[in-house]
């Protein structure tokens, strides 16, 4: 879509502000946009009020006639059916546009309307990010080495000698590659989901591909062999030239016009981490989801250094890294997540403190899931509906440390995961927490 | 049971109660409340209104003044130029004068207001662990804000090394030793005038008739505190501090009530001990501490995360009032 029909999509002279939300599979990032499309919705209502930036808004409104437009409708038929569950994952991009009414003093020279596009995007492509500086044979090398550690020697094993087999000068067996690639399929798909809930698994669309591309049309996969080979250039039709061509295709015609269509036009950048589905899994998680969000963020570390840089610095200036689902936590743990996150992301945050972006770290709740109560002691505890069993339960989730220890050793035990409340309105604002703060920070009048 | 740490091994336990039909049903509506129950903050600012009948009272007198003033310019000129001239001459400069001390009245109001929202901001900001040139511009808020400060020099060494890099909570903690003395200095002297106010009412033979007076030492209180923490108070200064300082002691925040619960066994003890007069003493003793202790919050561009004005001082400031009301007692009862 180009400029001209983003903007016939919005009345004229309505100033536009552009919020990338991305985060990887799982996060909650069709939850969170359907929580804030709630909350603006119901600004009238007063959902907004806590917020003074936020307090001029007199009325949100959703538009739903727009092109590639974000499903808020079946979002909202997820969350509030009977039985409630949460919205489906987001496969390709969408973008929710609103349009936002502020009540002026009749002297004000600020605008009265201005119009909010949540754009939303899968975070695994956010990954090719990576890609971008990498050539066919980087690629190769960081899967080999990534395929033979813990624990993805384990999720996949032999797959690593099956791909170290192959010459990459011998010419393409069909079948061969066809096996292969099923195979680098589900190694992908297994990696991501628990126990292990690993999050850099390059090519970021092999698993979300969304309209425009089919993995399997034009597969590639890493070559061990040529890594020790002294040759660079194989005959075409052989595995090396194929995948080679196919890598490059991918990373030029499919993964740098995405980023360069979309980037230089945001105006603020949400990006949400699964932190305590990562703390479910423990070390090794944290470790390749910390990794993951740091490639992810590289191109707004570095000022001036390549045109990805400059796409992303000409505009984007606040960035907000969001854990979600802090109501699995009691209250006192839900303000300590943030400092846990903190000191998780601090190496990274230091250095993005150092250029012109406002960094904030948020810990929300985008629709309460669970009620507190009290057990037999008088303790705390909480009580929800498990997501996968759909039954109560009542659970005591344990203190979080302040502190991410260095080693990354932290796992909880047995946290339930736990599905949508049911009774949800759409003419009430959700229950939630921290989301007016988060929305605040992005589109806040100071 | 949130002050437990984790075992060594890294790994933390979710402790489940029950699950199925034992586990009592969710309400919906419960869900709806707890969230509304957090958005009521303490000692918020209120939504700025526009002052229409300020504003139009305002207009009506200036122009009600200007009318005078341009009659008398005209019977001036009328009498004798030179009385004209004079006439108008001296209007001008009251004008003018007027015109400064209301701007500069009003701009110490705004003063007080921006110390109240920086204070609020930096309180969020502390608990988002936010940095970035969001703290840097927070910085220089809170520096211009001290401009007027006594121990300005301190503060700007102690905010020296904050920059991008740094926590909005390093920005608190500079800012927090910057007033340390400053604070001590408040509580020093709220010791002092409480006690002395707590003493008042309890040698007092007509405490209810005194009450003014009390009022009237409270806000002497109020102006102290501020100026110990460089605030020039005009007028309009002045009722907005009164007023901010009255609505939040109305919202008494849970901290505060902590505070009066602490004070009460003390002041229910003194009541029985020293009989009714005395008791009133101690009542309004408490009344003027909290006023001390939202003086002091008002003041300070740093958010309060212990009580400014905690329980010992409480406690120091009733034994006080028991032990010279007590001995006054015993002397009276010897002579």
């Amino acid at each position: 879509m180009d400029r001209d029909d983003r903007r016939a999509s919005f009345p004229t002279g309505c100033p536009v502000t552009r919020i990338g939300i991305t985060g990887l599979s799982g996060a909650g990032k069709s939850t969170l946009i359907t929580a804030i499309v709630n909350h603006l919705e119901n600004a009238r209502r007063g959902a907004l009020k806590g917020q003074p930036g936020l307090a001029a808004i007199r009325h949100g409104r959703w538009q739903r006639e727009s092109e590639r437009a974000f499903d808020y409708d079946r979002a909202l038929t997820a969350l509030t059916g009977d039985p409630p569950h949460w919205p489906e994952s987001t496969r390709d991009w969408s973008i929710a546009r609103l349009t936002l009414d502020y009540d002026r003093r009749w002297y004000s020279l600020r605008p009265r309307r201005r119009c909010v596009e949540l754009f939303d995007y899968p975070g695994e492509w956010l990954l090719d990010l990576t890609l971008l500086d990498w050539d066919y044979a980087d690629y190769s090398r960081h899967w080999v080495d990534w395929l033979a550690r813990y624990p993805r020697r384990e999720i996949a094993p032999g797959l690593l000698d099956e791909l170290s087999a192959i010459d990459p000068a011998a010419p393409v067996d069909e079948a061969r590659l066809g096996a292969l690639v099923e195979r680098w399929s589900s190694m992908l798909a297994d990696s991501r989901l628990p126990p292990h809930r690993l999050a850099r698994n390059l090519p970021g669309r092999w698993l979300m591909p969304g309209g425009d591309f089919d993995p399997e049309a034009m597969p590639f996969l890493p070559l061990p062999a040529m890594l020790s080979s002294t040759e660079t250039t194989w005959e075409s039709g052989s595995w090396g030239a194929v995948c080679r061509a196919h890598f490059d295709y991918y990373r030029d015609r499919i993964a740098r016009p995405f980023f360069e269509s979309h980037f230089g036009r945001l105006d603020a950048q949400v990006i949400l981490v699964d932190l305590l589905g990562a703390l479910r899994s423990g070390q090794v998680a944290l470790a390749d989801t910390r990794a993951a969000l740091e490639s992810v963020l590289e191109p707004f570390r570095y000022r001036d250094e390549g045109w990805l840089s400059n796409l992303f610095q000409r505009r984007i200036r606040r960035v907000a890294i969001v854990v979600t689902q802090i109501d699995h936590l009691l209250p006192a743990d839900q303000a300590r997540l943030t400092r846990l996150l903190d000191s998780y992301l601090f190496e990274l945050t230091q250095q993005l403190a150092g250029h012109e972006i406002e960094l904030r770290l948020f810990a929300v709740s985008a629709v309460t899931a669970a009620q507190m109560r009290e057990d037999a002691r008088g303790e705390p505890m909480l009580v929800g509906v498990d997501k996968s069993s759909r039954e109560k339960i009542a659970f005591t989730p344990p203190a979080i440390p302040e502190q991410m220890p260095h080693d990354l050793n932290l796992v909880i035990d047995d946290l339930p995961t736990l599905a949508p409340p049911t009774g949800l309105d759409r003419a009430r604002t959700f229950p939630g927490r921290r989301v007016d703060a988060l929305l605040d920070f992005l589109i806040g009048e100071h | 049971m949130s002050e437990k740490h984790p075992p060594g091994d890294g790994h933390l336990s979710t402790r489940i109660h029950a699950q199925g039909a034992s586990v009592p049903d969710i309400d919906p509506d419960a869900l709806y409340e707890s969230e509304a129950g957090e958005a009521e903050g303490e000692g918020l600012l209120e939504p700025p209104r526009f002052p229409w009948l300020g504003v139009l009272l305002a207009a009506v007198a200036v122009s009600w003044l200007a009318i005078n003033w341009l009659e008398g310019i005209h019977w001036g000129f009328g009498v004798h130029p030179g009385l004209g001239w004079a006439v108008l001459g001296i209007g001008a400069v009251i004008g003018a004068t007027g015109i400064g001390l209301t701007v500069a009245a009003w701009r110490q109001r705004r003063r007080i207001d921006a110390i109240t929202r920086l204070n609020r901001r930096l309180a969020e900001a502390e608990r988002d662990a936010e940095l970035g040139h969001s703290v840097v511009e927070m910085k220089q808020d809170a520096q211009r804000l001290l401009l007027g400060n006594p121990q300005r020099e301190a503060f700007e060494r102690h905010l020296r090394g904050i920059d991008a890099g740094s926590h909005a909570g390093e920005l608190v903690a500079a800012l927090e030793q910057g007033y340390a003395p400053l604070d001590e200095q408040a509580r020093a002297l709220i010791r002092r005038e409480v006690v002395r106010t707590g003493l008042f009412i309890a040698a007092s033979p007509w405490p209810a008739a005194d009450l003014l007076l009390v009022a009237w030492r409270n806000a002497r209180l109020v102006n102290a505190i501020a100026r110990i923490y460089g605030l020039r108070l005009s007028l309009p200064a002045r009722l907005r501090l009164y007023r901010m300082i009255l609505q939040n002691m109305a919202f008494a925040s849970a901290t505060e009530t902590v505070l009066d619960s602490a004070s009460e066994g003390w002041a229910s003890n003194l009541l029985l001990n020293l009989g009714a007069r005395a008791g009133q003493g101690v009542a309004i003793a408490l009344y003027s501490l909290r006023i001390g202790r939202q003086a002091m919050r008002a003041a300070r561009i740093a958010p309060e995360h212990d009580p400014l004005v905690d329980r010992n001082l409480a406690r120091l400031i009733l034994a006080a009032i028991r032990e010279r009301s007590a001995g006054a007692g015993r002397r009276s009862a010897g002579g």
